[in-house]
């Protein structure tokens, strides 16, 4: 039986695309993580409650991307989307928020 | 050996996958004509389009690229902010934390943006545009490593 290169390449690129987005969403529940202590550290109330939504997104964001981990052959591509808007939206909260939290 | 993959349209547009493959010329020639030309890029699954998913999939890891390098601004910021406290003079290092938050907030928001043009070019089969926001990214990273420098130097 011969294998065709786009036969042979099922799977590996959705794979790959998976493995990303959980690399991804780990970094930004780290980031959350340590934004959440700068802000009890520094008892900033609204860098706290910030850093908490962050971090309830990024848990979803990382949810998901397990999640689909398993079902590789099934691209959901809306849901793509979606977490490109959590991921994004994470990043712009938390960097606004760090960035008050000194000029306040 | 063939091995499908399932690719969902969006609700909005619920095409039978037979009719599809009818209506890619029409959705193209909207394509072009509208949401290019406007600026009001749409992904071409949103459309029911038939997009190769392994280019789809590579701009997907193109975009985390771009998110993961908005994610080390942010966390070189943080760094600055929490661990370096005797790096440099207090106002230059709110100066630079700000600067790489902003940073990565806009390096997201472009990451978003240009995954959209990049599904949109690709589904109308159009050349990807250069991203031109690199060369503004390492004027500023060389400018900002050299001030920095000179800043712990003269202390």
């Amino acid at each position: 039986m011969t294998i065709l290169s786009g036969d042979r390449d099922f799977g590996l690129q959705a794979e790959r695309t998976q493995f990303a987005w959980q690399r991804t969403a780990l970094s930004t529940l780290a980031l959350t993580l340590i934004i959440l202590r700068t802000g009890v550290a520094r008892g900033s109330v609204w860098l706290t409650i910030t850093a908490l939504v962050s971090v309830t997104m990024a848990l979803q964001l990382l949810f998901i991307s397990y999640h689909s981990r398993s079902d590789v052959q099934h691209i959901d591509l809306a849901v793509f989307k979606f977490r490109k808007a959590v991921v994004v939206l994470i990043i712009s909260l938390d960097t606004m928020a760090l960035v008050l939290s000194h000029i306040i | 050996m063939t091995v499908g993959i399932t690719i969902k349209a969006c609700t909005h547009c619920s095409i039978n996958p037979i009719e599809s493959a009818r209506k890619i010329k029409l959705n193209r020639a909207r394509a072009e004509t509208s949401s290019l030309i406007s600026g009001r890029a749409r992904p071409g699954w949103e459309c029911g389009k038939l997009v190769d998913y392994r280019f789809t999939l590579a701009n997907e890891r193109t975009f985390l690229a771009w998110i993961r390098t908005a994610l080390a601004f942010m966390a070189g910021g943080i760094g600055i902010d929490q661990l370096a406290t005797d790096l440099a003079p207090p106002q230059y290092r709110f100066f630079l934390v700000i600067v790489m938050s902003l940073t990565a907030a806009i390096l997201a928001w472009y990451g978003y943006l240009r995954w959209t043009a990049n599904e949109n070019a690709i589904s109308a089969n159009l050349a990807l545009s250069h991203p031109r926001i690199l060369v503004w990214l390492s004027s500023g990273l060389v400018l900002c490593i050299l001030a920095t420098l000179m800043v712990m130097v003269a202390r």
